[in-house]
């Protein structure tokens, strides 16, 4: 087989392989700085996007805890009132026991002619004051204090 | 010239690295210019695809595990990434309702690095029409000179199954260049 062509067949610039080398390796250089570029841009795209990520779990988490506290809150709040409930129902109910007693007080007045309250003289003396009052108006006395109740 | 062990050596070390690589290109550039330019025809395809087969085997250094020679790993790889190119070059033309081969060789015509004498041109055509894994073979064996053990490396085939290949694209072309005579 002879059909091997001339070698200046396909030809190429002159000063083509001047330089080749400096050509390949800064156009190494620039690929691997855009690599590391790309390499740094990926890893913190991943980075913002776990922080993203962690920030809407402890979000979640939070909610769940707050939905805790919130929900404990308001038993505590139902609890308060419930309380507040209970105690008005004290008021009216010491209310309802104070008028009772009136009431009951007037209706046995009525019926009985007299009051159930304490008698004012029975409050004014006691029996150890009666008896000194008794043992002070003697005979030389009497006459003295009458005197002066008279006049 | 400077053999891969020296020149592993300096690519492996960080302050001489640089010195490495300068080794490995001056040493290997005009070969590999060749063998992928004999593929793609074009000079400006050639130039684009020789800098990324640098780039790629200056990435991919630290996986030699020297199997073969640096220029045998080298070559390989350059095979690889030339033939990428011209499927998906061949994808691309598909769109146009052109092969790739026909689209080559009307290029070459009007191409200023390339001598479009007759018999040159013939011979490219003949060689176009080549299914791509026999063109591979032929332009490596004729164009480069390359023995076929070397070949088995580059190309990852048996060397039985690339000489079948040679012989048969060297009785193509013979026909497809008898063919063209006879019309001519």
């Amino acid at each position: 087989m002879n059909i091997k062509p001339d070698t200046e067949q396909f030809k190429l610039p002159d000063d083509y392989f001047e330089n080749f080398e400096d050509k390949v390796i800064k156009k190494y250089i620039r690929r691997q700085k855009v690599r590391k570029i790309k390499i740094f841009s990926f890893v913190s795209c991943l980075g913002v996007a776990m922080a993203g990520l962690t920030l809407l779990i402890n979000v979640r988490d939070n909610d769940i805890h707050f939905s805790e506290e919130i929900g404990s809150l308001k038993n505590t709040a139902k609890y308060t009132e419930s309380s507040i409930d209970g105690l008005n129902n004290t008021e009216d109910l010491a209310l309802a026991a104070s008028v009772h007693a009136n009431v009951s007080a007037d209706k046995q007045t009525k019926s009985t002619g007299k009051s159930s309250k304490p008698q004012e003289s029975e409050d004014l003396f006691t029996h150890d004051e009666l008896d000194y009052l008794e043992s002070y108006l003697n005979e030389d006395n009497f006459e003295l204090v009458y005197n002066s109740i008279m006049r | 010239m400077i053999d891969d062990g020296q020149i592993l050596e300096l690519i492996n070390n960080k302050k001489t690295k640089e010195k490495g690589f300068r080794l490995l290109v001056s040493q290997t550039k005009e070969n590999l210019y060749w063998q992928i330019r004999r593929m793609v025809l074009s000079h400006e395809d050639t130039d684009d695809l020789i800098q990324e087969v640098y780039i790629k085997v200056f990435r991919n250094i630290s996986s030699f595990k020297g199997d073969s020679s640096l220029a045998t790993w080298i070559y390989r790889i350059a095979y690889n990434e030339t033939v990428n190119f011209l499927k998906s070059k061949a994808r691309q033309q598909s769109k146009y309702d052109v092969s790739l081969e026909q689209s080559m060789a009307e290029n070459l015509q009007q191409d200023r690095f390339f001598d479009s004498s007759k018999i040159n041109f013939l011979i490219e055509k003949a060689i176009l029409s080549l299914p791509l894994k026999q063109r591979s073979v032929f332009t490596m064996r004729y164009y480069n000179n390359m023995p076929f053990k070397e070949m088995e490396q580059v190309m990852n085939t048996t060397e039985s199954a690339l000489k079948t290949s040679y012989h048969i694209a060297e009785k193509k072309i013979k026909e497809f260049l008898l063919k063209e005579e006879l019309n001519f």
